[in-house]
C-alpha cells in the first residue's frame, strides 16, 4: 500500500521533496539559479514518470472516493507539469531568489491536487494549495504601480469564490451524505432543489476564481498589480488548474437544462465582454486579463456539450491557451527588456527585435483563432461539440464574438510591423537569456498540438 | 421545523450576510472578518449535515476549512500591513490606484 | 515521381525555402533571393508536370497526399489535382516567379522577411486549391491571409496599417461564416452517416435540408463574394490594392481573386446544388452589377493603380457570371477567364511596377511611352488588347465562351417559361464589353502616346524584364489560338460539376451539355 501511494503519487512526492531542498537552500543563501535549475529538472523527471505512467495504462484508486489515479489525471497533471516547466524556463533569468520557486512549486503541488481529486476534500485542498502561494507570490514580487492592492483584491474575491465552492459543497454534501464527486453527479441528474443550487454555488465559486462575466472585475486589476511573469503564471496556469478542476467535476456529465442554459449565456457574455473591452486598452497587462476573460469564456462553452468529448476539448485548449499566453509574455518582456507595460513598446518591434516579435505576432494570431495555428484547432475542437449537441445559435454567437477579438489581437500584432523593416539584421541576442530555451520548449510543443491534434484523443 | 433545517437556514443566512458585508463594507479588516464569517457558515453546514447522515466526512472537512481559513487570514493581514504603510488608512477606497 | 510525393513537395518546398531564406543574411546580399527564385522555379517545375500528367479521367476519390491530421474528426490532409483545380495550381506556380523576378530589384526584395512571405503565401495557396477536405481547405483559406496582411502591412505605401485592417476584417467576417458552415456540415455528416468527415465526397452525398442548405451556401457565397471580390462587398478593394506593393497587388488581383472563384465551384456548387440552381439567377445579376460598376468607375479613373484594381473587379464579374450560368461552354469559359484575366492582370500591374520603378513618384505622369521605350509599349498594348478581348487572345476565347453558354443558358429557361432576367442580364454583360475597351484604350492611349513631359530618359525594357514578361504573353496567345489541349484536363470535371447541380435540380440535362467539351470555340 505504501509503495503504492508512493508510486502513484510520485510527480507530488517529488514536487514536496523539491520544496524542502529549495527551503534548505533558501537557508544556505544558495545560487538563485541552482534553484531554477533544480526546478526544471524535477518538473522534466516529473513529466517523463507520468508519459511513462501513461504509455503503461497505469490506474489506482489510492484513497477510496477521494484520490483516484485515472487517465484524466494522468494528463492533467502532464499538462500542469509540462507548462509549469516551459514557465520556469521562462522566468529563469528574473527570479530573484529561491523563495520564488518554493512558491511557483507550491502552486504547481496544489494543481495536481486538484488533476487527482476524486472527492471534494482533496479538490479544496488542491485548490487552496494552488491559491495560497499565487497571493504571496504578487505580494512579493509587485509590479511598479501595485502596492498589495491588486494582491488584496485577488485574495479577498479568490477567498470568497472558495467560499462559495464550500458551500455548494456541503449541500451536495447533505444530499448524498458522501465527499465523492462521483455521488454528486450521479445525484445531480436527478434534479431537486437542493441539488440546483448546489450546483449553481460551485459553478459560480468557479467561475469567481477564473474571471468569467459577471465575476470578472478584479481580473483587470490584479493581473496589472503585478509583475509581468506572475501575471503570466495568474493568466496561464492558475487560470487553467481552474478550468480543469470544473472539469474533474464535471467530466462527461450529462448537465441539465437550466445548468447548460445559465453556462451558455454567462460564457458568451464573458466572450462578448472580454473582446469588446479590449479593444480600448492600452497596455500589455490589461490586455492579457481581458483577453483571458474571453477565453475562459470560450473553456466554460466547452462544458455546455453533451457529446462527452468536452474533458479532450479542455485538456487541448488549456494546454496551447497555457502555452500561448506564456510565450507571449515572454517575448514582451524580451522586447520592452522590463521597462514598462505600454502597448506603444510594440511598435515597429519586428524591426529591432525580429524573433521575439515574429514569435509575439505568432502566439498572438494564435490566441485570436487565426488557422493553421493551434489556437484555431483548440476552438475548433470547442465548436464542434457545442454544435454537435445541437446549440447553433450560441455557437454562431461565440464565432462572432471571436471575430471581435480578432480585430484587437490583430492591432497587437500590426503594432510589431508598423515601420519599415532596417536593412541590417538584428544583433545577435539569441543564446544568452534561457527565456530562449522556454520559448522554444514552448514553441516545439505548440508545434505538437498543431501537427497532431489528435493527441489528447489518443492519450486519454 | 425540525433542528437540522433550522441549523441549514442560520448557515444559509449566515453566509448571506458574510458575502454582502464583503461587497458592501469598506474596512479592510471589516471585510477579512465577514469573509470569515462566510467560511464559518460553511462549518456549521457541514457539521449539520455530517450529524444528520451520521458520518464523519464533514466533519473532517472542517479541519481542512479552518487551516485554508487560517492561512488565508495570515497572508490577508500581511497584505493589510503592506497597504496600510503605503497609505495610512483602513479604507478600502484609498487605496484604489489602479482602477482606470 | 508519385503524384503524392509532387504534392508533398509542392507543399514543403516553399517553406523549406521559407525558413532557409529566413536564416540568410541580408546584407547586400543577392542569395536570399536566389534560393527564393530557385525555389518557385523547381515548383513551377513540378506544377507543370503534375499538369502535364494530369489527363482529366474521374476514377472515385482524387488520388494525391492523403494523411490522415485529426483521425477522430475525420480531417486529413488530402491534396490532389481533380479537374476543377487544374488552371488554379498552373497559375499560382505561374505567377510567383514572375512577380518576384519583376520586383527583383526593389526595395522590399532587399528584405529576407518579403522573400519569406511570398513562399508562405504560395504554400498556402497550393494548399487551397488542392485540398480535397473541406476542413483543410478552409485552414489553408485563412493561412493565406496572414503573409499577405504582413506584405502589405511591412512594405506597403502611406495608409498600409487601414488598408491591411480592413483586408483583414473585412475578409475574416465571411471566414467566420464559413467556418459556422463547415461545422455545421459537419455536424450533418455526423447525424446522418454517424461518423466526423470533413472529406468533399463525403460531404456531397448528404442530404441537406433546405434552410441548412441555404444557409451553407449563403456563408460561402458570401465569404467567396468578399474575397474576389463581388460588387456590394467591393470597399475593401481600392485601398488594399492601392497601398499594397506592385508585387502583392499583383498577387491579390491574380490568384488571391481567384480563390473567391475557386471556393464557388468547389465548395458552393457541388454541395449545395438545389439552392445553387434556384439562387443562379440572382447571383448571375449580382455578377452583372459588379461587371457594370467595375467598368463604369474605371471609365472615371485618371489614377492608373485605380484603373487597373476596378478593370479586375470588372473582369472577375465574368468568371462569377460563367459560374453560374451552370452550363458547360460557360464553365470552360469561366476557368479560361481565371487564366486569363490572372495572367493579364498581373501583366498590366508589372508594367505600371516597371514604370516605378524606372520613375520613382513621378511615374502617374508618364505618357509617350511608345517613344521613348517601344519594347516596353508593345507589351504593354498586348495586355491591354487582352483586356479588351480582342480575338486571337485569351481574353477572347474566355469571355465569349462565357457569354455563348450563359446566353444559350438564359435563352433556355425563357423559352421554358421563366422571366426573362438572365437574358437580359447576359445582354448587358455584352454591352459591357464596350465601355471596358472604353477604359482601356484610353488608358493605352494616356500613357502611350502624345508629348513627351518628363525629361528624364526611360530605359527600354532589359532582359530580366523581358524574360518576366513572355511567360504571361504566352499564356495569352496559347489560350487564345489553341486551348483545346488544355480544355481536354478540365472537360470530365466540369461536365460531372454541371450534372450534378443540374441532376439534383431537375433542370433539363439536354440543357447543360449543350456544347460537348471538345467542340471548342476557337473565334468561331
Amino acid at each position: 500500500m505504501a509503495a503504492d501511494l508512493l508510486y502513484g503519487l510520485l510527480p507530488e512526492h517529488l514536487l514536496l521533496g523539491l520544496i524542502f531542498i529549495l527551503m534548505l537552500l533558501d537557508m544556505f543563501r544558495a545560487n538563485r539559479q541552482l534553484g531554477g535549475a533544480l526546478f526544471a529538472a524535477v518538473l522534466a523527471v516529473g513529466s517523463s514518470l507520468l508519459l511513462y505512467q501513461l504509455f503503461r495504462g497505469y490506474s489506482i484508486e489510492l484513497v477510496p472516493s477521494e484520490i483516484v489515479i485515472d487517465r484524466f489525471a494522468l494528463l492533467g497533471r502532464l499538462v500542469i507539469l509540462g507548462c509549469g516547466l516551459v514557465f520556469g524556463l521562462c522566468s529563469l533569468m528574473q527570479a530573484n531568489s529561491c523563495k520564488y520557486w518554493i512558491l511557483l512549486v507550491s502552486s504547481l503541488l496544489g494543481a495536481l491536487i486538484i488533476m487527482d481529486s476524486a472527492g471534494f476534500a482533496s479538490l479544496f485542498i488542491g485548490i487552496e494549495m494552488l491559491s495560497l502561494p499565487a497571493f504571496a507570490l504578487m505580494v512579493s514580487f509587485t509590479g511598479s504601480a501595485g502596492t498589495g492592492e491588486g494582491a488584496f483584491k485577488y485574495l479577498l474575491l479568490s477567498s470568497v469564490a472558495s467560499a462559495l465552492i464550500l458551500f455548494g459543497i456541503s449541500l451536495a454534501y447533505g444530499v448524498t451524505g458522501s465527499l465523492a464527486i462521483r455521488a454528486f453527479a450521479a445525484s445531480l441528474s436527478s434534479g431537486g432543489v437542493q441539488n440546483l443550487t448546489a450546483a449553481f454555488l460551485v459553478l459560480s465559486g468557479f467561475f469567481l476564481k477564473g474571471a468569467v462575466f459577471p465575476f470578472h472585475a478584479w481580473a483587470p486589476d490584479a493581473y496589472a498589480g503585478a509583475r509581468l511573469q506572475v501575471t503570466a503564471f495568474l493568466a496561464s496556469l492558475v487560470k487553467g488548474a481552474v478550468v480543469l478542476g470544473l472539469a474533474r467535476i464535471l467530466t462527461s456529465l450529462l448537465l441539465n437544462g437550466e445548468i447548460v442554459a445559465t453556462i451558455t449565456v454567462l460564457s458568451l457574455a464573458s466572450i462578448f465582454y472580454g473582446n469588446i473591452a479590449a479593444i480600448r486598452q492600452t497596455t500589455f497587462k490589461r490586455l492579457l486579463a481581458y483577453s483571458s476573460i474571453a477565453h475562459a469564456g470560450y473553456m466554460m462553452f466547452a462544458l455546455a456539450d453533451s457529446t462527452g468529448a468536452r474533458v479532450e476539448a479542455l485538456l487541448y485548449y488549456v494546454s496551447v491557451y497555457a502555452l500561448t499566453t506564456i510565450i507571449a509574455c515572454t517575448c514582451f518582456s524580451l522586447i520592452s527588456h522590463g521597462e514598462g507595460d505600454s502597448l506603444d513598446l510594440l511598435d515597429g518591434a519586428f524591426a529591432t527585435h525580429p524573433v521575439p516579435a515574429g514569435v509575439l505576432a505568432l502566439a498572438v494570431l494564435s490566441m485570436a483563432g487565426i488557422p493553421p495555428l493551434p489556437g484555431f484547432l483548440a476552438k475548433v475542437f470547442i465548436f464542434k461539440n457545442v454544435v454537435a449537441s445541437g446549440l447553433l445559435l450560441p455557437s454562431v454567437l461565440a464565432f462572432l464574438g471571436s471575430y471581435f477579438g480578432a480585430v484587437f489581437y490583430l492591432s497587437v500584432a500590426f503594432r510589431l510591423f508598423s515601420t519599415a523593416p532596417a536593412v541590417d539584421d538584428a544583433t545577435g541576442e539569441v543564446g544568452k537569456n534561457t527565456a530562449w530555451g522556454g520559448v522554444l520548449l514552448g514553441t516545439a510543443l505548440l508545434t505538437l498540438f498543431t501537427l497532431v491534434p489528435g493527441i489528447f484523443n489518443l492519450l486519454l | 421545523m425540525d433542528k437540522y433545517q433550522f441549523l441549514t437556514v442560520l448557515s444559509a443566512l449566515l453566509f448571506t450576510m458574510g458575502l454582502a458585508g464583503v461587497v458592501v463594507r469598506r474596512n479592510l479588516l471589516v471585510v477579512m472578518m465577514c469573509l470569515e464569517i462566510m467560511l464559518n457558515a460553511v462549518v456549521l453546514s457541514f457539521v449539520t449535515f455530517a450529524v444528520r447522515s451520521q458520518t464523519l466526512a464533514g466533519v473532517a472537512m472542517t479541519f481542512f476549512i479552518y487551516v485554508a481559513a487560517s492561512c488565508e487570514i495570515a497572508l490577508a493581514m500581511a497584505i493589510v500591513v503592506l497597504l496600510l504603510r503605503h497609505r495610512c488608512s483602513l479604507d478600502l477606497a484609498a487605496h484604489q490606484d489602479l482602477k482606470g | 515521381m508519385p503524384e503524392s510525393l509532387t504534392i508533398l513537395l509542392l507543399l514543403t518546398l516553399p517553406l523549406a525555402g521559407a525558413l532557409l531564406v529566413g536564416v540568410l543574411p541580408a546584407r547586400n546580399s543577392i542569395l536570399p533571393r536566389i534560393v527564393a527564385m530557385a525555389s518557385m522555379l523547381v515548383v513551377l517545375v513540378l506544377a507543370a508536370g503534375l499538369f502535364y500528367n494530369f489527363d482529366g479521367t474521374i476514377a472515385g476519390e482524387p488520388l494525391g497526399l492523403n494523411v490522415p491530421w485529426i483521425a477522430s474528426l475525420g480531417v486529413n490532409l488530402h491534396l490532389a489535382v481533380d479537374g476543377l483545380n487544374a488552371y488554379f495550381l498552373l497559375l499560382t506556380a505561374l505567377l510567383f516567379p514572375v512577380v518576384l523576378g519583376s520586383a527583383w530589384r526593389t526595395r522590399e526584395a532587399q528584405f529576407t522577411l518579403y522573400l519569406a512571405l511570398l513562399l508562405v503565401l504560395e504554400a498556402s495557396l497550393f494548399g487551397t486549391f488542392l485540398a480535397q477536405n473541406l476542413m483543410i481547405f478552409f485552414v489553408f483559406w485563412e493561412a493565406v491571409l496572414i503573409p499577405m496582411c504582413l506584405l502589405i502591412l511591412a512594405f506597403g505605401g502611406e495608409q498600409r496599417r487601414q488598408a491591411a485592417m480592413t483586408f483583414f476584417l473585412y475578409t475574416l467576417v465571411g471566414s467566420v461564416l464559413l467556418l459556422a458552415a463547415v461545422l455545421l456540415l459537419g455536424v450533418e455528416g455526423l447525424h446522418q452517416t454517424g461518423r466526423w468527415s470533413f472529406e468533399f465526397g463525403h460531404l456531397e452525398q448528404l442530404h441537406l435540408g433546405w434552410e441548412t442548405e441555404l444557409f451553407v451556401f449563403c456563408s460561402i457565397v458570401l465569404a467567396c463574394a468578399i474575397k474576389c471580390p463581388l460588387f456590394p462587398f467591393h470597399s475593401w478593394l481600392p485601398l488594399s490594392y492601392c497601398e499594397a506593393p506592385f508585387s502583392g497587388t499583383a498577387l491579390m488581383a491574380g490568384v488571391l481573386s481567384k480563390m473567391g472563384a475557386f471556393g464557388i465551384l468547389k465548395l458552393a456548387l457541388p454541395l449545395c446544388p438545389e439552392v445553387s440552381a434556384v439562387m443562379a439567377p440572382y447571383l448571375e445579376m449580382l455578377a452583372v452589377a459588379s461587371i457594370v460598376h467595375g467598368a463604369v468607375i474605371a471609365l472615371r479613373q485618371e489614377d492608373f493603380r485605380r484603373l487597373v484594381a476596378y478593370a479586375s473587379l470588372s473582369h472577375m464579374g465574368y468568371i462569377v457570371l460563367g459560374i453560374f450560368s451552370l452550363q458547360n461552354t460557360a464553365m470552360h469559359g469561366a476557368l479560361f477567364q481565371v487564366l486569363s484575366h490572372g495572367v493579364t492582370v498581373v501583366g498590366l500591374l508589372l508594367v505600371l511596377s516597371v514604370l516605378e520603378q524606372r520613375l520613382g513618384t513621378s511615374w502617374r505622369q508618364v505618357n509617350a511611352l511608345a517613344t521613348s521605350a517601344p519594347h516596353l509599349a508593345i507589351v504593354l498594348m498586348l495586355f491591354i488588347l487582352a483586356s479588351v478581348a480582342l480575338p486571337l487572345t485569351s481574353g477572347f476565347t474566355s469571355e465569349f465562351m462565357i457569354l455563348f453558354g450563359a446566353f444559350q443558358h438564359a435563352m433556355a429557361a425563357w423559352t421554358s417559361g421563366a422571366l426573362p432576367i438572365q437574358l437580359g442580364a447576359v445582354v448587358v454583360a455584352a454591352t459591357v464589353m464596350v465601355l471596358s475597351a472604353g477604359y482601356m484604350l484610353r488608358f493605352g492611349r494616356t500613357i502611350l502616346f502624345g508629348e513627351s513631359s518628363c525629361g528624364t530618359p526611360l530605359w527600354d525594357l532589359n532582359l530580366r524584364e523581358a524574360m518576366v514578361f513572355f511567360p504571361l504573353l504566352l499564356v495569352i496567345v496559347w489560350i487564345g489560338i489553341w486551348p483545346n489541349p488544355i480544355m481536354t484536363r478540365v472537360g470530365p470535371a466540369v461536365s460531372r460539376l454541371t450534372q450534378q447541380v443540374a441532376g439534383k435540380s431537375g433542370l433539363p440535362l439536354a440543357l447543360s451539355s449543350l456544347t460537348s467539351p471538345d467542340g471548342g470555340a476557337n473565334g468561331r
